[in-house]
C-alpha cells in the first residue's frame, strides 16, 4: 500500500495516499471474492451427480479396423496412468466435445483419441513385447514426432513452426511438452513455468534472469512466452510482435507515443539501450547511464569533463565542499563520483522523459 | 475481507464440502473417467524476517501468517469443463487464471497483479497535497529563498551554506515508500465451437496505480538542479480485438484486428520549487559573482499524453506436399496521439517575443502534436523439403515504421533555460525543425533470407544468408546494409550425444545522409558494425543415471570507423567501441537411483563494454587530444543446484507416507569494473595528479544475489502433504555512485545548486523465512 509518513518532530503519522482511483486493499478484496464466488458457481456446476464417475468405454464410434480404442489401452491398468492424464488435460477435454450425432465436433483427430497420436494399436495388442510396434511417439525422429503434431496445431501460434528455429534445429514439440506427465498449469509444459523450459538450453539468459534488474520472470510474474512465441518462424527472434518496441508497447504503452520531441534511438529500437533479460543497471540497460549516454552522445555534456568521471579524478573545484557523504571534507575537493549529477538515475535526473517528451519545452527531455 | 478471513471461508468451506464427495468418489470413480473433478489447495504459515529494503519484495508479496499460494478446480461433466486457478490468494501479488466451456461458447480469464516496491521510506521535503501535488509552506520557502539571494558573492553558497540552510527543513522531511502496482486482466471468448471457423474476442484492461521516485524537474534555471519526487501513478490501458481463423487441410487464412487506448489520469505533477516561493524574471550574470537569476516558483512536470493505437493484420498459409509451405502476411498498424499540449511553462514572468505570456496556450505554436506513425509489415515465406533431408527456406520481410507527425519549426521555447527565459531558436542544417529531437523520426528495414539445410543422417548442417537494407528519416545516416552469413552443425541421432555448433557473421553499414567532415558522427545504434556469434553445446548422456552439459556462447561487436568529433588530431575516436560478451555453462545432472535426483550448473559471463571520449578543452577539462577510454566490464559466476532425495518411499497401504526433501540454492555474484585509462602524462591525467590522476571505478553495479532453502515433504496419503521448509535470501549491491550518498548531497561544482533524492531503501538485505505447508488434493 502507498503510504506517505510525515514526520513532525518526533511525531510520525501515517497517512494514506490519495493518488489512484484504485484502492489497493478495496481491489485485493474485489478479486478475492470474486475468485470465492467463481468457485461456488464453478462447484455447482461441477457437484455429483448420477452421471459422475462415468467411466470412460471407448469412443462413441467403433474403432476403425487396426484401431482398439482408449478402452483397450487401459485394460489390465497397461497405460492407466497415461490415459488418465490425457482425458484430464486439454486433449482428452476436446474428445469429449462431441455432437449429439457423437461426430468430434471441432478436432476431427482427436475421434481416436490414444491413436489419434500413436497411431493404430492392433500390432502392439496383438504382441506387446515386440518394441518395433510400439508407438511411442518420443522414439521418433524429431521432425517425424513434430509432423504427429503438427496434423491439428499447424494453426494459430503454430502456424509457421516448420519455418522455425526450433524446428529447423530439430527440436522436438515433446522436448518440451509432455502429453502424459506436464507440470505447468498451462501448454503442458515438462517444467512448472515457461522460463524452467527455456533455460533449458538457453543458458545465458538464466543467469541474466538472476540479475538484480529484471522482468518479473523469476517471480512468475510472466514468463519468456509474454514476449516470445516459440513455435513462430516468421519473426526476428520469434518475438510475439512485428517488432522489438511494438512488443514493449503492449505494456509499456506511455512510451508508444508519437510525441513532439522525439528520441531517435529510442523510437528505433529499445534495445539499443535495454537488455530485457535482466541486467545489474538500473532499469536493464545494457550499460551504467552516463556512460551508457557516452555511447552516443560524446557532444554536449558528454565532453564537459563533469560526465569524463574518474573515481576521484575528476574536475578540480576550489571552494567548494563535500559532494556527499562519503568524501573527504577538505578545503579543495574534487568531483567525484560522488557528483549528484551522476549518482541515481545519472543522465536522466534530469533529461528524464527520454522516450519522448510531450513537453512544449521538452526538446531536451527535460519535463 | 481480511486475507485471514477469506482464507478461513476459503479452506473450512471447500475443505469441508469436498470431504464426502471424496469419500463417495474413492468408492465409484473408475482408474479412467470422463467426467471428473479435482482440486489442490496449499496453505502455509509463515514466518520470516523483518526486512527494511524494498528490494526483497520488488516484484512478489511475502506476508507473514496464513496464507493460501495455491488453489486450483477443474472438472469436467458431459462434454462441458472448467478450471479455476488461483494464485498467492488475497496477496497483492496475487493471479487468477480461469476457464470454463460449455455448448457454443468458451470463456478464458487471466488477471494478474504485479507490485512494483522501488524503495521503502523515502524522503520528500515536500508534502503531497493532493494527487501530484507536492507543496511547501510559502512562508518557509520565502524564508529559504531571501537567504538565497542575499548571499552574495555566490562563491559563499557553500556546501555547509546549503546543509546548514535546508538541515530543518531536512530534519522535518516525510516518508514515502516508493510501489506501485500493475493490475492486468485479460478475458476472452471464443465462439468457434458451433462456427465453421475460428473466432476469439479478446479484451484487455491494464491499470497501474501507486507512486514511483519522479525527477526531471525544471529547477536549473538558477535555482536547483532537481528535486525528486513520489509521482503518483494512474495509467489506464485498454485493448479489444478480435481473431478470426479460417483452418482448412490446404492450410489457412487468418485476420485480426485490435484498437488499443492509452489513458494517463495523471498526466502532470505540480511540484513547488523549495528554492523559489514565486515566479521571478530573467536577469543577466553580473560579472563573475552575480548569477544570472529567474525562475519558476511551482513547477509542472508533464508525462506521457495519452494515445491509441489501431492493429490489423491478414495472411494466409499453404500447405504442399513435401512439407512445402507458403506463408504471406501484412500488418498494418496506426500509432496516434493528439493529447492539448500544455503551456511551455508554468512560469507567469516569460513572454515570447511577440508578447504573449508563455505560461498561456495561446502562446503555443501547434495545441497538440497530432502524431501519427503507420506501420506496415510485409512477411512472406517459402519452405519445402524436396527430397529426403533437404531443407530449403526463403523469407522476405519488410517493417516500415512511417512517422506521419507534421514537422514544424520550432520558433522558440522556455526550455533551453527551463522556465527561466524565452530562447529563440532558428533551424540549421543539423536541426532543420529547430531541435535535432523536433524531426519526426522514421524507418524501414528490408530483408531477405536464405537457407538450406541438409541432414546427414544425425548431423544436419546449416548454411544461411541474409541481406537487410536499412532507410531512416532525418537521421545522421539515412541508408545502410546489414548482410551476414551463419552455418550450423547440429548432432541429433542418439540421446548418448548431442552437439550444436553455430557461427553467425554480420556486417552492418551506414552509407549516406551525413557529411563526416562536419558533423559530429553517427550515434552507435547506426553506425558501422561488425558482428560475429558463435555457440557450441555439448551434451553428453552415457546412461539413463548421468548427464553432462558443456556450453559455450561468444557475442563480439565492433564499430569500427567512429567518429573524430575534432579535424585535424589524429586516432581520437569518440563513443562505443566494441561489446563483446562471453559465457561458459557446465551442467551435471545425476539419478543414481530413484531416490536420488541431483542437479547442478556453473555459468561464467564476461561481459565487456568499451568506450571513448574525448573530453572538451578548457579550464579544469581536458585537452580534446587526450581522451579517455572506459571499459566497463562485468564479471559474473552463476551457480545453482537442486536435489530431490526420496527419504522414505511411501507404502499407504501399510500406512507408511512417503517421506522427501528438496534442496535448492543459487548463487550470483557479479563483479563490474569501469576500467579508465588515458594518457598518464597527458593534460587530464597531470592536472589531477594530486588527486590521484586517472582512477577506474571499482563498485560498478556489483551485485551478488544466493537464495537457498530446503524442504522435507511427508505425504500422509496420496491427497495429503505437510512440508516444513526454511530459506535464507541474501542481496548485496555496491554503486560508487550513490552508496553512501545522502538525500541533499550538494553539487559541488555549481555552488548555485543542490539537488534532493529520496533515497529510498533498496539496499542489501538478509531474510530467514520457516514455514509449514499443507497440501491438498483429491
Amino acid at each position: 500500500m502507498a503510504l506517505v509518513k510525515t514526520r513532525q518532530s518526533d511525531c510520525k503519522e501515517k497517512i494514506e495516499m490519495t493518488v489512484s482511483r484504485w484502492k489497493w486493499g478495496r481491489t485485493r478484496g474485489l478479486a478475492a471474492r470474486f475468485f470465492l464466488i467463481s468457485l461456488i458457481i464453478a462447484w455447482a456446476l461441477v457437484r455429483p451427480s448420477p452421471a459422475f464417475g462415468q467411466a470412460a468405454t471407448g469412443s462413441a464410434d467403433a474403432p476403425k479396423p487396426g484401431y482398439v480404442g482408449i478402452a483397450t489401452c487401459t485394460n489390465e491398468a497397461c497405460h492407466t496412468k497415461q490415459a488418465q492424464a490425457y482425458l484430464t488435460g486439454p486433449h482428452g477435454r476436446k474428445s469429449s466435445d462431441r455432437t449429439s450425432e457423437g461426430r468430434m465436433n471441432r478436432t476431427p483427430a482427436a475421434a481416436d483419441e490414444c491413436e489419434s497420436c500413436h497411431g493404430p494399436g492392433q500390432a502392439h495388442m496383438d504382441n506387446p513385447d515386440a518394441t518395433e510396434n510400439e508407438p511411442s511417439i518420443a522414439k521418433m525422429p524429431a521432425r517425424e514426432a513434430n509432423a504427429v503434431c503438427l496434423r491439428c496445431h499447424e494453426k494459430g501460434d503454430q502456424a509457421n513452426f516448420l519455418e522455425s528455429m526450433h524446428a529447423r534445429r530439430n527440436v522436438a514439440c515433446i522436448s518440451c511438452h509432455s502429453m502424459h506427465s506436464w507440470e505447468s498449469t498451462k501448454a503442458l509444459l515438462k517444467t512448472r513455468s515457461d522460463a524452467d523450459t527455456c533455460f533449458t538450453c538457453h543458458k545465458s539468459e538464466r543467469a541474466k534472469s538472476l540479475r538484480t534488474s529484471h522482468h518479473p520472470v523469476r517471480e512468475g510474474k510472466m514468463g519468456c512466452a509474454s514476449c516470445h512465441n516459440p513455435h513462430d518462424g516468421s519473426r526476428p527472434k520469434a518475438l510475439r510482435a512485428e517488432s522489438v518496441n511494438e512488443l514493449c508497447y503492449t505494456c509499456h504503452t506511455e512510451k508508444r507515443g508519437p510525441f513532439l520531441y522525439e528520441h531517435a534511438a529510442v523510437r528505433e529500437d529499445c534495445l539499443s539501450c535495454h537488455e530485457p533479460h535482466g541486467s545489474n543497471h538500473q532499469r536493464m540497460l545494457v550499460s551504467k547511464p552516463g556512460f551508457l549516454c557516452q555511447q552516443c552522445h560524446y557532444s554536449g555534456h558528454g565532453l564537459t569533463g563533469d560526465f569524463a568521471n574518474t573515481q576521484v579524478g575528476g574536475r578540480p573545484i576550489a571552494a567548494a565542499s563535500p559532494a556527499g557523504a562519503k568524501s573527504p571534507t577538505g578545503a579543495t575537493v574534487v568531483q567525484t563520483t560522488l557528483s549528484p549529477r551522476q549518482m541515481e538515475r545519472s543522465c536522466p535526473n534530469c533529461h528524464y522523459a527520454l522516450h519522448g517528451s510531450n513537453s512544449p519545452s521538452g526538446q531536451f527531455f527535460v519535463r | 475481507m481480511k486475507r485471514t478471513t477469506l482464507l478461513s471461508v476459503l479452506v473450512c468451506g471447500f475443505l469441508s464440502a469436498s470431504m464426502p464427495v471424496f469419500a463417495q468418489r474413492a468408492a465409484e470413480v473408475t482408474p479412467v473417467a470422463r467426467d471428473w473433478v479435482t482440486t489442490k489447495a496449499t496453505v502455509t504459515l509463515l514466518g520470516r524476517d523483518d526486512v527494511e529494503s524494498s528490494k526483497y519484495q520488488e516484484y512478489r508479496d511475502v506476508p507473514k501468517g496464513l496464507q493460501m499460494p495455491i488453489f486450483s478446480l477443474q472438472g469436467s461433466r458431459n462434454g462441458k469443463d472448467f478450471g479455476l486457478f488461483g494464485q498467492n490468494i488475497s496477496r497483492t501479488d496475487q493471479r487468477y487464471t480461469g476457464y470454463a466451456n460449455a455448448g457454443w461458447l468458451g470463456v478464458a480469464f487471466d488477471f494478474n497483479q504485479i507490485p512494483h516496491n522501488m524503495g521503502n521510506n523515502g524522503h520528500s521535503i515536500l508534502t503531497n497535497t493532493a494527487p501530484g501535488v507536492w507543496s511547501m509552506s510559502p512562508t518557509l520557502r520565502t524564508a529559504l529563498g531571501t537567504a538565497i539571494d542575499t548571499t552574495m558573492p555566490t562563491t559563499l553558497r557553500t556546501y555547509p551554506f546549503w546543509q546548514s540552510l535546508f538541515a530543518p527543513v531536512i530534519a522535518a522531511a516525510g516518508e514515502v515508500d516508493l510501489t506501485s502496482l500493475r493490475q492486468r486482466g485479460n478475458f476472452e471468448m471464443n465462439l468457434s465451437r458451433n462456427l465453421p471457423f475460428d473466432l476469439k474476442m479478446t479484451y484487455m484492461r491494464d491499470v497501474r496505480s501507486g507512486v514511483r521516485g519522479g525527477t526531471g524537474s525544471q529547477m536549473i534555471g538558477g535555482v536547483g538542479l532537481t528535486v525528486e519526487v513520489a509521482e503518483p501513478l494512474n495509467e489506464v490501458t485498454q485493448d479489444a480485438g478480435f481473431r478470426f481463423a479460417l483452418n482448412r487441410t490446404w492450410g489457412n487464412v487468418h485476420a485480426a484486428f485490435n484498437h488499443n487506448w492509452y489513458e494517463n489520469r495523471q498526466e502532470t505533477n505540480m511540484i513547488d520549487n523549495p528554492y523559489r516561493p514565486f515566479d521571478l524574471p530573467f536577469t543577466a550574470a553580473v560579472g563573475t559573482t552575480v548569477p544570472p537569476l529567474g525562475g519558476v516558483g511551482t513547477i509542472r512536470l508533464v508525462g506521457p499524453p495519452d494515445n491509441g493505437a489501431n492493429t490489423g493484420s491478414f495472411g494466409a498459409l499453404l500447405k504442399f506436399a513435401k512439407q512445402t509451405r507458403i506463408t504471406a502476411d501484412l500488418a498494418i498498424g496506426q500509432w496516434t496521439q493528439n493529447a492539448q499540449l500544455y503551456p511551455y511553462t508554468n512560469n507567469s514572468t516569460i513572454l515570447t517575443p511577440a508578447g504573449v505570456r508563455a505560461d498561456s496556450l495561446a502562446a503555443l505554436q501547434v495545441q497538440s502534436a497530432n502524431g501519427k506513425i503507420i506501420t506496415q509489415t510485409v512477411n512472406l515465406g517459402f519452405s519445402t523439403r524436396p527430397v529426403d533431408g533437404l531443407g530449403l527456406r526463403v523469407r522476405y520481410r519488410i517493417y516500415d515504421m512511417d512517422n506521419q507527425t507534421p514537422a514544424f519549426v520550432r520558433t522558440g521555447n522556455a526550455g533551453s533555460n527551463p522556465d527561466r527565459n524565452w530562447t529563440v531558436v532558428t533551424a540549421s542544417h543539423e536541426a532543420p525543425f529547430g531541435f535535432p529531437t523536433a524531426a519526426p523520426y522514421g524507418s524501414k528495414s528490408a530483408r531477405v533470407d536464405a537457407q538450406a539445410s541438409y541432414d546427414l543422417k544425425p548431423l544436419t548442417v546449416e548454411a544461411t544468408y541474409r541481406n537487410s537494407k536499412l532507410e531512416r528519416t532525418y537521421r545522421e545516416a539515412t541508408e545502410g546494409t546489414e548482410s551476414g552469413m551463419s552455418v550450423a552443425a547440429i548432432l541429433h541421432g542418439s540421446d548418448m550425444l548431442r552437439f550444436r555448433g553455430v557461427f553467425d557473421k554480420s556486417n552492418r553499414t551506414a552509407t549516406a545522409g551525413y557529411d563526416p567532415a562536419t558533423s559530429l558522427g553517427l550515434a552507435a545504434d547506426i553506425s558501422e558494425r561488425d558482428r560475429t556469434r558463435t555457440g557450441l553445446d555439448l551434451e553428453l548422456t552415457p546412461n539413463d543415471k548421468v548427464g553432462f552439459v558443456l556450453s559455450y556462447a561468444r557475442w563480439n561487436n565492433d564499430y569500427p570507423n567512429r567518429p573524430t568529433r575534432r579535424a585535424g588530431v589524429a586516432n581520437m575516436t569518440n563513443g562505443l567501441l566494441g561489446a563483446k560478451y562471453d559465457t561458459y555453462t557446465a551442467e551435471i545432472d545425476l539419478t543414481p537411483s530413484e531416490r536420488v535426483d541431483f542437479s547442478t550448473y556453473y555459468t561464467y559471463e564476461n561481459n565487456l563494454r568499451t568506450t571513448r571520449i574525448s573530453p572538451n578543452p578548457g579550464a579544469g577539462y581536458a585537452p580534446a587530444s587526450t581522451p579517455l577510454t572506459f571499459d566497463g566490464s562485468e564479471k559474473t559466476n552463476t551457480f545453482g543446484v537442486i536435489a530431490n532425495l526420496v527419504l522414505v518411499p511411501e507404502s499407504f497401504a501399510s500406512g507408511v507416507g512417503k517421506w522427501t526433501a528438496n534442496l535448492n540454492a543459487r548463487r550470483q555474484k557479479l563483479d563490474g569494473l569501469m576500467g579508465i585509462t588515458g594518457d598518464p602524462n597527458g593534460a587530464f591525467a597531470l592536472a589531477r595528479l594530486a588527486y590521484g590522476g586517472i582512477q577506474s571505478i571499482g563498485d560498478y553495479d556489483d551485485t551478488e544475489l544466493l537464495t537457498a532453502s530446503a524442504e522435507i515433504d511427508y505425504t500422509a496419503a496420496e491427497s495429503w502433504t505437510v512440508a516444513f521448509g526454511y530459506a535464507y535470501e541474501k542481496y548485496d549491491f555496491a554503486d560508487a555512485f550513490s552508496d553512501g550518498t545522502v538525500m541533499n548531497p550538494g553539487d559541488s561544482g555549481r555552488v548555485d545548486r543542490a539537488v534532493f533524492y529520496l533515497k529510498a531503501n533498496d539496499n542489501p538485505y538478509r531474510v530467514n523465512v520457516a514455514y509449514v505447508k499443507l497440501n491438498y488434493r483429491f
